[in-house]
C-alpha cells in the first residue's frame, strides 16, 4: 500500500533539515551561466569547462569535461535529480524528485576533489525547479505535486517560508530587482508571480497569476473553402520551462503548448479534432518582469497560420543567450530550436534548429564558448553544438556510460509515448505524452465522438483498473491504446512496439509519499473521512473500494445529461485524486469539495452530512 | 581553451538538421535614433526630377483599365485607372540613394495613373534618412551582404528596407514585372524600384512580428560557389517591457537553405 498524497495537508510546515555539515572544500568553482537551475549546468574548474548533468533515470550526477568529451565522475543520488544549480562558491544544489529532498553536494568532481553529498533538506513532495534570488540570500524551489515554493536560507539552509502554488509547478526564476519568483506550471493557464517579501510574512496576496493564454483567437477557419470566421479559445499547457531575457532585459521567456480542445462543426471525431486546425502549438509568452504582465502579442496565435510555424512539441528546458537568442529544447520531436528573444513574439522568429539525439530535456548555453549543451535523457548523451558555426552544423554527441540501463522494452516505450512524429500513434503532432503530462494528466477537457472528457491521469492508476476509458467500453490496455490512437488519427500501433508503450505506462513512477508525517490532528481527521467514505448512507465505498483504489469495474448512470451516448461511466479508482482537477469525466467540477457536493444523488449522497464530516471526507479523498 | 579543442563533427545522418539557416544575427535599435518619413514637395509635377531615372506610360491595355509603365532605367510596372470608381490609381516607386558623403537616402514618388487618358502625375516628393540597422554577414552569406535600413514612417510605424550593395534582391513571390529580381536586374542604388516591390516591413506597435522574405541572386558568386538564390528572412517587430524608455525595434535576419518549409505568404 502507498501512501502518497498531494502535499497539500503539509503545504505551509516547514520542511526539516535532515543532516548538518560543513560544505566540503574544493577547488574554486566559477558559475556559468545565470541563476536559474537546469538539468544541465556549467562551470569553470581550473580554468576548464565542465558540465554537472542530472540524470534521473541513472540517479546519479554525471560530471564531464566538456572540452575533452571526458567523463570525469559520477555521484550516485538518493533520489532522481530534476535539477541542478551551482551556488557561487561552487557547492551545487539538487532537487532529487522522487526522495522529497534538496542535496547539496561539495566538491568539484575531479579525482582530487570528487562530489559528495554534505547536506540533505527535506522539501515538500517532488521538488523540481531551482533558482537563486540575484543576491543569493534564497534559494527557490519548486514542488511539483506538492505545489509549493520553498525558499531556502543559502546561508543555513533552513526554511524561510513556503507558499502554496497551483498545481504542477516546474521551472522557477528570480526577476533581477529579487523581489518576485515566476514558476511555470506544467499544466494550467498561467504562470505564476510570487512577491516573496508577501509570502515571507504568509501574506495571502503574495501570488498572483500571469495568464499566457488568450481568451480566444480568431481566424478565417478555411477561407478558401467557406470564408468563414473562426473564434477558438486555446488552452495553456506543458509549461516545463522559463528563462529570463538577457537582451534586451526585463523580460521572462515562458515556453509552453496552446491546446485546441474543441472541435468544430466538422469534427473528425477525434479528441479536440478540427479540420484545418493545429490541435496543439507552440507559443512563447513573454512576461514583462517588472510588472508581472505578458505582453500581449506574445499571447497570440493565428488559428490558420499556426501550422507554418516551427512545432515544438513538450518544450521542455529554455535558455536565453547574451546575443538575444532563445533555445528551447523539444522532447516530443528531439530538437533544439533557436528563437529570436529580442521581437515580441519569439515563435515566429526562429532562426535556426538543430536534430538531436532522443529526448533532449535539458540545455545550458556557454556564451563566452559559443556552444549548447544539451541533455539528451532517452539516449543518455550529452550533446555539444557550437553555435558560432554558421551555415553548417558543428554538433558532437557524448554517450554517457551505463550504470543501471533502463530495461529496453520501456526505454522503448519512453520513446514512442512522447514521439509526436509517429504516424502510427498520431497523426496530428501530438503524441501520448503531450496530453498524459510526465504520464499524468494536462488538467484539460478534450471534445471526443463521445462528449467532452477530462484526460486522466496514467501514472500508478492502471493496474487492477480494467476496464478502461471513462465509459468501460476496452477491456484491456491495449484495446484502449488502439482507441486513443485512432482519435489521435494515427495509423495504429501494434506487435512488440504496442507491447513496448503498454510495458512503458504500466511502470510511470507515481508522486513519491509525502516525507513529512501529518499532525495528530491531521491524521484524526483523515481517520474520520475514512469511516465517512466507506459508510452506507454516503456510499463511496460501494464502488470505489472501501480505500478508494479498489474500483469495482462496472459501470453506473451517473445522470450525466441527456445528449450523452454513453449513460453509464466506469468507476475509476480515485488514486492521486487531490491533485488531478478537474473532475468528473466532462472536467465540470473544478475543485474536490465541488466533486462531493454537486454529484450528490449521482455518486453516492453527501448532501446529509455535518459540516466537519464533509471536511473529513475531503481530507480523506486528498489523501489517495 | 574550446576553441581549439573542439572538434567539427559533420553532422550524421541519424542528427541530421531538419531544418537550419545560415548566419543568424538578432539586435534591438532604439528607435529615437530613426529619422521620420517627410515630404519635400507637393505636385502635380510633369515629370520625375531624379537624375538618371524617367517615367513614362509605354502602352494601353485594352478596355484602358491598365497601362504599362516604363520606369528608366530597366524597370516596369502596370498601373491603371478603377474603373469602377473612375478614379486613377496612386501608386508610388522609390530608390535608395548614397549620398556624397556615404550617407543613404530612401526616397519615394507617389504617382497618379490615369490609365484611360493615359495619362501620369507626379505627386509628391518624400525622402527620409536611412540608418542600417542589421547587416548579414558578407564573410559567411557567399561572401555578399544584404543590409536592413529602417526609418520611421509616422510616430506610431516604422518601416524596413532590404537594401542592395549591387546584388540582385527581391521579393521572393514577385510576380510581375518590374521586380529587379525578376528582370535579373541589380537593385544598384539609385536604381527605382515600384513600391511593391521592394522588400519592406511596416510595424505598428500593437503588431505581431512582421516577417519578410526574399531572394539574393548572385550574378558574380565567388568560385566554387552556386548561383542559387540565396534566401533571407527578416524578422522584426515593437517590443516594450516597462523596463525600456521607449519601444524598441527589435531585428533578426537570417538567410535559409534553398529548400523551402512552407511559405505563410500563400505560395
Amino acid at each position: 500500500m502507498h501512501s502518497a498524497n498531494n502535499g497539500s495537508v503539509s503545504a505551509h510546515r516547514s520542511p526539516e533539515t535532515a543532516v548538518a555539515s560543513t560544505p566540503l572544500a574544493g577547488p574554486k568553482v566559477e558559475r556559468i551561466g545565470g541563476r536559474a537551475g537546469a538539468g544541465v549546468v556549467l562551470a569553470n574548474v581550473d580554468g576548464r569547462r565542465v558540465a554537472y548533468v542530472a540524470d534521473a533515470d541513472d540517479r546519479s550526477i554525471r560530471v564531464i569535461d566538456v572540452e575533452d568529451q571526458k567523463e570525469l565522475s559520477t555521484l550516485p543520488l538518493p533520489g532522481a535529480p530534476a535539477m541542478l544549480a551551482i551556488f557561487r562558491d561552487g557547492r551545487i544544489a539538487a532537487t532529487l524528485r522522487d526522495s522529497n529532498e534538496v542535496a547539496i553536494i561539495g566538491g568539484v568532481g575531479t579525482a582530487r576533489s570528487p562530489l559528495q553529498i554534505a547536506q540533505r533538506i527535506r522539501i515538500a513532495v517532488e521538488p523540481i525547479g531551482l533558482a537563486f534570488t540575484p543576491d543569493e540570500a534564497t534559494l527557490l524551489v519548486t514542488s511539483g505535486w506538492g505545489h509549493t515554493l520553498t525558499a531556502l536560507d543559502t546561508k543555513n539552509l533552513e526554511v524561510r517560508f513556503t507558499q502554496d502554488l497551483p498545481r504542477d509547478p516546474r521551472a522557477v526564476v528570480a526577476s533581477d530587482d529579487g523581489r518576485r519568483a515566476f514558476v511555470a506550471h506544467a499544466t494550467g493557464p498561467a504562470v505564476s508571480a510570487v512577491d516573496l517579501e508577501k509570502a515571507a510574512t504568509n501574506a495571502k496576496t503574495a501570488i498572483y497569476k500571469v495568464p499566457v493564454q488568450n481568451i480566444s483567437v480568431e481566424g478565417e477557419e478555411d477561407a478558401s473553402d467557406r470564408g468563414s470566421f473562426f473564434a477558438a479559445q486555446r488552452h495553456a499547457c506543458q509549461g516545463f520551462a522559463l528563462a529570463e531575457s538577457r537582451m534586451p532585459e526585463g523580460r521572462i521567456f515562458a515556453p509552453h503548448t496552446l491546446a485546441f480542445t474543441d472541435s468544430s462543426p466538422d469534427d473528425s471525431g477525434g479528441y479536440g479534432s478540427s479540420p484545418g486546425l493545429e490541435p496543439e502549438v507552440f507559443n512563447v509568452a513573454v512576461i514583462d518582469e517588472d510588472n508581472a504582465t505578458a505582453m500581449k502579442s506574445s499571447l497570440a496565435v493565428s488559428v490558420t497560420t499556426a501550422s507554418n510555424e516551427m512545432p515544438c512539441p513538450l518544450p521542455r528546458a529554455a535558455v536565453s543567450g547574451k546575443n538575444g537568442a532563445l533555445y528551447v529544447t523539444c522532447l516530443g520531436s528531439n530538437a533544439l530550436v533557436e528563437l529570436d528573444g529580442s521581437v515580441v513574439d519569439p515563435q515566429y522568429a526562429e532562426l535556426r534548429s538543430w536534430k538531436l539525439p532522443s529526448g533532449p530535456s535539458a540545455l545550458a548555453v556557454d556564451d563566452d564558448n559559443s556552444r549548447a549543451y544539451v541533455f539528451s535523457q532517452f539516449s543518455h548523451s550529452l550533446t555539444t553544438i557550437a553555435l558560432d558555426v554558421p551555415g553548417e552544423i558543428a554538433i558532437e554527441s557524448l554517450a554517457l556510460s551505463e550504470r543501471n540501463p533502463m530495461n529496453e522494452k520501456i526505454a522503448h516505450g519512453r520513446e514512442l509515448f512522447h514521439n509526436t512524429t509517429d504516424s502510427r500513434i498520431s497523426g496530428d503532432g501530438r503524441a501520448c505524452a503531450t496530453c498524459h503530462v510526465d504520464g499524468r494528466e494536462d488538467s484539460l477537457v478534450w471534445a471526443s465522438p463521445d462528449g467532452p472528457r477530462q484526460t486522466p491521469m496514467l501514472a500508478g492508476r492502471l493496474a487492477k483498473t480494467a476496464p478502461y476509458g471513462w465509459n468501460g467500453t476496452s477491456k484491456d490496455i491495449s484495446g484502449h491504446i488502439a482507441k486513443t490512437i485512432s482519435r489521435l488519427h494515427g495509423s495504429g500501433l501494434k506487435g512488440e512496439d504496442r507491447d513496448d508503450l503498454i510495458a512503458y505506462i504500466t511502470s510511470l513512477s507515481t508522486p513519491t509519499a509525502i516525507n513529512i508525517e501529518p499532525s495528530n490532528e491531521e491524521t484524526a481527521l483523515v481517520a474520520r473521512g475514512e469511516k465517512v467514505f466507506d459508510s452506507p448512507e454516503v456510499g463511496c465505498a460501494n464502488c470505489h473500494g472501501d480505500d478508494g483504489r479498489t474500483p469495482d469495474g462496472e459501470q453506473h448512470d451517473l445522470k450525466s445529461v441527456k445528449w450523452e451516448q454513453h449513460k453509464n461511466f466506469d468507476t475509476p479508482t480515485l488514486d492521486f485524486v487531490g491533485g488531478t482537477g478537474p473532475y468528473f469525466h466532462d472536467g465540470r467540477y473544478t475543485t474536490l469539495s465541488q466533486l462531493l457536493t454537486k454529484s450528490d444523488g449521482k455518486m453516492g449522497h453527501t448532501k446529509q452530512l455535518s459540516k466537519d464530516d464533509f471536511a473529513a471526507l475531503e481530507a480523506f479523498v486528498r489523501t489517495r | 581553451m574550446i576553441s581549439r579543442k573542439f572538434s567539427l563533427i559533420a553532422i550524421a545522418a541519424s542528427l541530421a538538421l531538419f531544418f537550419f539557416g545560415g548566419s543568424a544575427h538578432a539586435l534591438t535599435v532604439d528607435m529615437s535614433t530613426l529619422d521620420t518619413m517627410h515630404t519635400e514637395s507637393h505636385g502635380p509635377f510633369g515629370t520625375l526630377n531624379w537624375s538618371g531615372v524617367s517615367i513614362e506610360i509605354t502602352k494601353q491595355f485594352s478596355g484602358g483599365n491598365s497601362a504599362q509603365i516604363q520606369i528608366a532605367p530597366d524597370a516596369r510596372l502596370d498601373g491603371g485607372t478603377y474603373l469602377s470608381l473612375q478614379k486613377p490609381e496612386t501608386n508610388g516607386i522609390s530608390r535608395i540613394v548614397k549620398g556624397k558623403d556615404g550617407a543613404l537616402s530612401f526616397e519615394h514618388a507617389d504617382l497618379l495613373i490615369d490609365s484611360i487618358i493615359p495619362t501620369l502625375q507626379i505627386t509628391a516628393f518624400s525622402s527620409v534618412k536611412l540608418v542600417e540597422v542589421a547587416r548579414l554577414d558578407p564573410k559567411v552569406d557567399r561572401g555578399k551582404s544584404v543590409p536592413i535600413y529602417a526609418y520611421r514612417v509616422d510616430a506610431a510605424h516604422v518601416a524596413l528596407l532590404v537594401g542592395a550593395d549591387g546584388q540582385s534582391i527581391g521579393k521572393r513571390d514577385a510576380e510581375s514585372e518590374g521586380s529587379c529580381a525578376q528582370n535579373g536586374q541589380k537593385c544598384v542604388f539609385d536604381s527605382p524600384v515600384w513600391n511593391d516591390h521592394m522588400v519592406s516591413l511596416t510595424l505598428g506597435k500593437d503588431s505581431q512580428v512582421a516577417q519578410a522574405r526574399g531572394d539574393i541572386v548572385f550574378d558574380d558568386a565567388p568560385n566554387g560557389a552556386t548561383n542559387d538564390p540565396l534566401t533571407y528572412i527578416v524578422n522584426a517587430s515593437y517590443t516594450q517591457s516597462s523596463r525600456d524608455p521607449a519601444p524598441l525595434l527589435a531585428i533578426s535576419l537570417h538567410t535559409m537553405p534553398t529548400i523551402f518549409r512552407g511559405d505563410s505568404d500563400g505560395e
